[in-house]
């Protein structure tokens, strides 16, 4: 039976093929497709086939894309747009795809819809997004740290960097010194600028907290010595940003996740009844996020590729949720998110996907559910004006990088790893002086082909104005397909 | 940008064997740094430290847990095909 199921799954920890071969191979071998993005009434599919725009909201999204960024400013989304434009299908499927808050910068928007502008025709059924085979700790994480620790590299462990001495004289600026706190001792290393310092600044998971079955998880306002850091280097050159606007507002910052562990194949009957797929098949089940339109607490869940673990059992899933409204009330569960147990994320969830009475209680009684708070996860997306990001290697830095999700990367888009990897490219390129040039950024925005397809969809795939003179134009042309 | 660039290897910097690297944190950003201070900048591995003041490594890439405390993962990642840096730096092995 296992061997029929997972046959063709190629080997999983293949030691002569590459983290991209691997994500390749299961991606081409199981692409991912949307089974249902949106439902409501406790399972019921919504129409999300095109993005429900009318034509006051396209001319919008064409003002933005037009828009140059500093003119912009620091608007919000909210700002932006006129208020319909909040009940429409796109903005359901880009606030739970991406995690967008009205109150976010349109900015960042604009970002995403240029740099992301050949999945537009692919965002209402989430085609073309690439999942890893398993988690991504143990798809991205374990091979690079290992791969790091054969070449030589040390990685030191509970060792808190809390300052940086930096020398700053005309128009230079070099680190002398890094304090830190290494197994609860204090200790300083003195740097020159012959040495190179890399710093992350800022975090989208500092001060996480878990909960568990029967307790919330504690929500942590405190100031995180990852932004502590920041903060201290900041106060230092105006070049090294604002951490403020980012860190202060975790009201507008925070979410919630829980992940559910199934012991119980009671529940894989209910999602091959909402889904058509086979949660034990190896191939991805829900296909990306299946968001609940009318959760009170905005909330979306998945069901990815199975096992999500290395070592987790055959015949257990593993869900992951988030809700976008940490302090709404449930529409079940009659309390706040951020104030629920694991047991009542779970009952709120298993509500809103039409089970109910004994069949909930056999289902909680085998899960376990591990809620996760965090304060800054959106930070990242916060209104934010030229200055409140520092450069990868802010201007006379000798020695010093910043890196991660909080730098100032032209044209390319935050909550990706991707920014980070961006990021630290830049930083070695540019503080090495190496002769080398770091790709561009897939220039989709510019292809007339993605722009049309774009176009299309945002006009719910009907014909374009105009279309039919244009294909008459080309037709018997070499150029004849293009549209 | 094509393969012309990107195929090319940089010269080793003058120097390289004499400086060292600190890195902050041990997320996905400063283990590519590393990586490409390595493939790229040609600096020997051990000349480089990564400090991390929790016990696990990968930020908030994580995962972890197991069938009786129960698995955790904070988030998950949605990718795409042009993640033009983030695919030259996977190509190590996995093993």
């Amino acid at each position: 039976m296992y061997m029929d199921l997972f046959g063709d799954i190629p080997t999983l920890e293949d030691p002569e093929r590459t983290v991209l071969d691997d994500m390749k191979e299961i991606n081409d071998w199981d692409p991912n497709v949307s089974a249902k993005r949106v439902i409501q009434n406790r399972g019921e599919e919504v129409d999300s086939s095109t993005l429900g725009l009318k034509d006051h909201h396209i001319k919008q999204l064409t003002k933005l894309f037009l828009a140059k960024e500093e003119d912009l400013g620091d608007l919000t989304v909210e700002q932006f747009f006129t208020p319909d434009y909040f009940e429409t299908n796109m903005w359901l499927l880009w606030r739970s795809m991406f995690a967008f808050q009205t109150w976010h910068s349109v900015v960042e928007m604009k970002r995403y819809m240029e740099r992301f502008i050949h999945l537009l025709p692919g965002m209402t059924e989430l085609r073309n997004i690439l999942f890893s085979r398993y988690n991504q700790y143990d798809s991205f994480v374990l091979p690079l740290v290992k791969w790091l620790e054969d070449h030589g590299v040390k990685i030191e462990n509970n060792t808190l960097v809390t300052d940086l001495d930096i020398e700053i004289s005309g128009k230079e600026k070099v680190v002398t010194g890094i304090h830190l706190v290494q197994n609860g001792e204090e200790k300083h290393i003195k740097t020159t600028r012959n040495d190179l310092v890399f710093v992350i600044n800022g975090s989208m998971t500092e001060n996480s907290t878990l909960g568990s079955m029967d307790k919330a998880p504690e929500l942590n306002r405190e100031l995180g010595p990852v932004w502590s850091l920041w903060k201290n280097i900041a106060a230092k050159d105006p070049s090294f940003g604002r951490p403020e606007v980012f860190y202060e507002n975790i009201d507008k910052t925070k979410w919630e996740s829980f992940t559910v562990t199934f012991k119980d194949s009671k529940i894989a009957d209910i999602i091959k009844d909402l889904t058509n797929r086979d949660p034990y098949s190896g191939r991805v089940v829900t296909g990306g996020i299946i968001t609940i339109k009318d959760s009170n607490w905005g909330m979306s869940f998945t069901l990815s590729r199975q096992p999500h673990f290395a070592n987790q059992p055959d015949d257990v899933l593993v869900l992951w949720a988030y809700g976008l409204f940490a302090d709404n009330e449930g529409d079940y569960i009659k309390k706040k998110m951020s104030e629920c147990t694991g047991e009542e994320l779970l009952r709120e969830l298993l509500y809103h996907i039409g089970v109910e009475g004994e069949l909930m209680e056999e289902i909680v009684d085998s899960a376990i559910v591990i809620p996760a708070m965090m304060p800054h996860i959106t930070s990242q997306f916060m209104p934010r004006v030229k200055g409140d990001r520092p450069e990868v290697v802010p201007e006379g830095s000798v020695n010093l990088a910043f890196l991660g999700q909080f730098v100032e990367i032209e044209g390319d888009c935050v909550f990706t790893v991707e920014y980070s990897v961006r990021s630290a490219m830049i930083a070695v390129y540019k503080l090495l002086n190496l002769d080398k040039q770091v790709p561009e950024i897939y220039p989709s925005k510019y292809d007339i082909r993605h722009i049309i397809n774009a176009t299309k969809t945002l006009y719910g795939n009907k014909p374009l104005p105009g279309e039919f003179f244009v294909k008459k134009l080309l037709k018997d042309t070499s150029l004849e397909g293009l549209l | 940008m094509g393969s012309y660039q990107l195929k090319y290897h940089a010269k080793k910097p003058e120097g390289i064997e004499n400086k060292k690297a600190y890195l902050v944190g041990s997320g996905i950003a400063t283990l590519a740094a590393a990586f490409f201070l390595i493939r790229d900048g040609h600096m020997d591995g051990k000349n480089i430290t990564i400090f991390e003041r929790k016990n696990v490594n990968g930020g908030a890439l994580d995962g972890a847990g197991n069938l009786e405390d129960g698995y955790i993962i904070r988030g998950g990642r949605e990718m795409e095909e042009h993640y033009e840096c983030t695919w030259t730096y996977l190509v190590i092995f996995q093993h």
